[in-house]
């Protein structure tokens, strides 16, 4: 499906045309002129929309499709029907555009955008940077799609450089970590030692035997020890706390008691056998001085052998407290060497330290108590547990010493296990990293090619056409340049007056109506190489910034390349038209003669005295179709007028307005000596208020104007018309033949006596 | 003829699994482009897929 075109675009209820509006194409090129804000972008959009389901411009702008809806209006319709394809409608609703609806079972295949170039699209896209010209320009030449690939390529590439950059980190602190563990020492002698120690047959000659020795056994076998640390756990735990049993007994001995209570009579004796004391001081009787130093002397012995068991149950309670110390020692010796990890006996070898800590600290109490009653503990029970706590820490202890070999064997080995996963890891990571890489660099490769070809014919066309739209100008070797920078960038080069260097960008020397016109240049060549399915192609006021020699270069670049397309040019400058009219071969010219918010744009294709008359039948005020009156007027009167062939007063820039028109007509009919000279209407209408304010060609102010004004005009207009027909046939006058006697009488086509 | 997109983008794919350095990933990223899971993260997880994929592979030849 190709040389699609359109012959008729109907639009309902979209922005400026609140009402049906058509246009009539035929296929045929034309040119829309219009006054700003009467619906001319409408059309623009309408083609847009219909064909894309957007509105570019609405999008950029962040509103949807849907605000393109005439504010009277609960949704919009646009039809076109056209050759190379079904008619199909489109109907935006408030919810969005719906589908294509194709208005014919057949031919629903996809049509593609139609071509539209906008004045604000050509200036955004010079007005953009070297990277948003690449990406856009790809996106006009079809290779969008090279667009999308790159940037979650450069990304993935990024990634994967960044997981292999962490898989070598990880190879790193494995490395690390094994040499921390070494210590500084060989890995097949630190191995090995450990190997002898752990008791293990295999010796390890190089760092592979450590991965094939066998641990798993040796490990389970040091763990089966751990009852030996739980024996010594529950001697400790039977130990009976309150301590200083040998010492408490011996304080609490009554004969020491009874000692001291000797003592006092010892000395009361000395002085009873002084020679100035002759009686005994207790029972005042006379002494017998023999008998009681043998008893005072008894006394004395019994109280030397309480002192010494005094002396001997301090020295033993001592003993006792050296020998738990003792003990307390090899636990913590023992705790200090790290058990292995998981080993729940730790924590039984701390509880057992605790006890014994309790255990000191209950017999230092009972030796500051000294009198406090006597406690259960016994030091033949302490002394029995003695050796069975020595045993168990001693038989610990060398269990631990071997379990640490065979740990520390088993993470090496776990470490050098590690090690290996990481550095095959990392390997793998580097080679996908560098494939990623490859693939990207790959895809630049391929893409800056396809996109220096491209570039390279566009930029031909562009130059060929940038040379017909201005000629003569300074700037000439237009380029399109690609840069690889970056995400890639594109941006015009030339050169400037003959000089030897090119310039870029071409903002550096170009004003910005050469910049607009180098975009049209672009995107008319980009059309003419990649024209699509459609022939059609929509200019909505592009020549906004373009002088008259510009004006007249793009009207010959149409001319010349675009005269096998459909062409619509929407306009409101006046001259463009003109120039257009002169310049270009088989377009048609339309006029939108006038504009109201509610009723849209009416063309001058169609009757305004008609059109007229139905927008005040629906309603219309006379505020909002003066300017339809002022041409409704304007062609009722110059209409006979120029049927027949009267003059009208010279004006070099032919604005003539419709009281010049009904001038010349009464003129034309008294010269003519005809009976219509006389005519009621024609009196009515020069002295109508209407005449005043429509009747010159300013822009129409018809805020003094009234509906009935208007009814009236069209009511004159209807009765000039009948006037100036046959009374028989209703033929116009001008059809009228001059009878062959001469005179002034004249016959109608039909036979009957004109007038 | 001016050349489209797909014919450019399915030329870079016959020449990464054509060239030494880019082969190992080659066909996983032409599977995501015809996937339409053509995004960052949906390459990244197939990149390391692959990497895991030639770990695994060393693994056995080791």
């Amino acid at each position: 499906m190709s040389d699609l075109r359109i012959k008729q675009l109907v639009v309902d209820g979209l922005r400026g045309s609140p009402q049906r509006f058509v246009l009539n194409l035929d296929g045929k090129s034309v040119c829309v002129l219009g006054e700003n804000g009467t619906g001319k972008t409408t059309i623009a959009d309408a083609a847009e929309l219909w064909s894309t389901g957007d509105l570019s411009a609405f999008h950029r702008e962040g509103c949807a499709p849907a605000a393109a809806i005439h504010l009277d209006a609960s949704s919009a319709t646009i039809e076109i029907t056209g050759t190379g394809f079904t008619p199909r409608r489109r109907t935006l609703s408030r919810h969005g555009p719906g589908e294509l609806e194709p208005r014919a079972p057949i031919g629903a295949q996809p049509l593609g955008p139609i071509p539209v170039l906008r004045h604000a699209t050509i200036a955004n896209f010079m007005s953009q940077t070297a990277g948003e010209k690449k990406k856009a320009l790809l996106e006009l030449l079809g290779l969008g799609g090279l667009n999308d690939l790159r940037e979650p390529l450069r990304t993935c590439a990024n990634l994967a450089k960044r997981d292999a950059t962490a898989a070598a980190d990880r190879v790193t602190a494995e490395k690390a970590a094994i040499e921390s563990q070494l210590g500084g020492e060989d890995l097949v002698t630190y191995a090995e030692d450990r190997r002898i120690v752990a008791g293990l047959q295999d010796p390890i000659h190089r760092a592979a035997d450590l991965l094939s020795v066998a641990l798993d056994t040796p490990v389970s076998a040091a763990r089966s020890r751990a009852p030996l640390v739980d024996q010594l756990a529950a001697a400790v735990a039977a130990l009976p706390i309150g301590g200083g049993a040998a010492w408490n007994a011996a304080v609490a001995d009554q004969e020491a008691v009874r000692a001291d209570g000797m003592a006092a009579l010892l000395r009361a004796a000395q002085r009873v056998l002084s020679p100035e004391d002759e009686s005994c001081p207790l029972c005042q009787q006379p002494i017998m001085g023999a008998e009681l130093a043998e008893q005072l002397s008894e006394r004395a012995e019994r109280l030397d052998q309480v002192r010494a068991a005094v002396t001997e149950g301090e020295g033993e309670l001592t003993q006792l407290v050296a020998r738990i110390g003792e003990v307390m020692n090899a636990l913590a010796q023992l705790l200090a060497d790290a058990p292995p990890r998981g080993w729940p006996q730790a924590d039984v070898l701390a509880q057992a330290e605790r006890a014994l800590r309790e255990h000191r600290a209950a017999i230092t109490e009972a030796r500051t108590q000294r009198t406090s009653a006597p406690p259960p503990l016994r030091l033949e029970d302490l002394e029995a547990l003695l050796p069975t706590l020595r045993e168990a820490a001693t038989a610990a202890d060398s269990g631990t010493t071997r379990t640490r070999a065979l740990i520390d064997l088993a993470e090496l080995r776990q470490k050098c296990i590690r090690l290996e996963d990481c550095r095959r890891a990392a390997a793998a990571a580097e080679t996908a990293s560098r494939a990623a890489a490859r693939i990207l660099k790959i895809a630049d490769e391929e893409a800056e090619r396809a996109i220096n070809a491209a570039l390279t014919r566009i930029g031909k066309l562009t130059a060929d056409y940038y040379g017909r739209l201005v000629r003569g100008g300074p700037f000439t070797d237009i380029e399109l340049v690609y840069k690889s920078a970056r995400s890639g960038q594109v941006e015009f080069s030339l050169t400037f007056d003959g000089r030897h260097h090119a310039v870029t960008p071409p903002q550096r020397i170009m004003s910005t109506s050469q910049q607009n016109a180098l975009g049209i240049a672009l995107h008319l060549a980009r059309l003419k190489l990649q024209p699509g399915a459609w022939r059609t192609l929509v200019l909505d006021d592009v020549i906004n910034s373009f002088d008259a020699p510009h004006r007249q270069g793009l009207a010959r670049l149409l001319s010349d390349e675009f005269a096998d397309w459909q062409v619509i040019a929407l306009t409101h400058d006046r001259s463009f038209k003109e120039i257009l009219s002169r310049t270009v071969k088989g377009w048609r010219f339309k006029e939108i003669i006038a504009f109201s918010p509610r009723g849209g744009p009416d063309l001058d294709d169609a009757d305004p005295r008609v059109a007229l008359r139905a927008r005040m039948d629906h309603g219309a005020v006379a505020m909002e179709v003066g300017n339809l009156a002022r041409r409704a007027l304007e062609q009722g009167l110059a209409t006979p007028l120029r049927k027949l062939e009267y003059e009208i007063r010279y004006d070099p820039d032919q604005r003539y307005g419709a009281a010049d028109y009904l001038q010349a007509l009464r003129r034309g009919f008294k010269h003519k000596h005809s009976p219509l000279k006389d005519l009621p209407v024609l009196d009515r209408m020069q002295a109508d208020s209407y005449m005043a304010t429509l009747g010159v060609h300013e822009r129409t102010d018809a805020t003094a104007l009234t509906t009935d004004d208007l009814y009236r005009l069209v009511d004159d207009l209807d009765e000039l018309d009948a006037a100036l027909c046959c009374q028989q046939c209703h033929e116009p006058v001008w059809r009228q033949r001059r009878s062959a006697s001469g005179g002034n009488t004249s016959r109608c086509g039909c036979g009957a006596l004109a007038a | 003829m001016t050349e489209t997109a797909a014919q450019i983008i399915e030329r870079i794919f016959a020449r990464a699994r054509q060239d030494l350095a880019a082969a190992p990933l080659a066909s996983a990223f032409a599977n995501a482009y015809q996937d339409d899971d053509w995004t960052a993260e949906g390459l990244h997880c197939r990149v390391r897929a692959r990497a895991a994929q030639g770990s695994d592979e060393a693994d056995a030849e080791r």
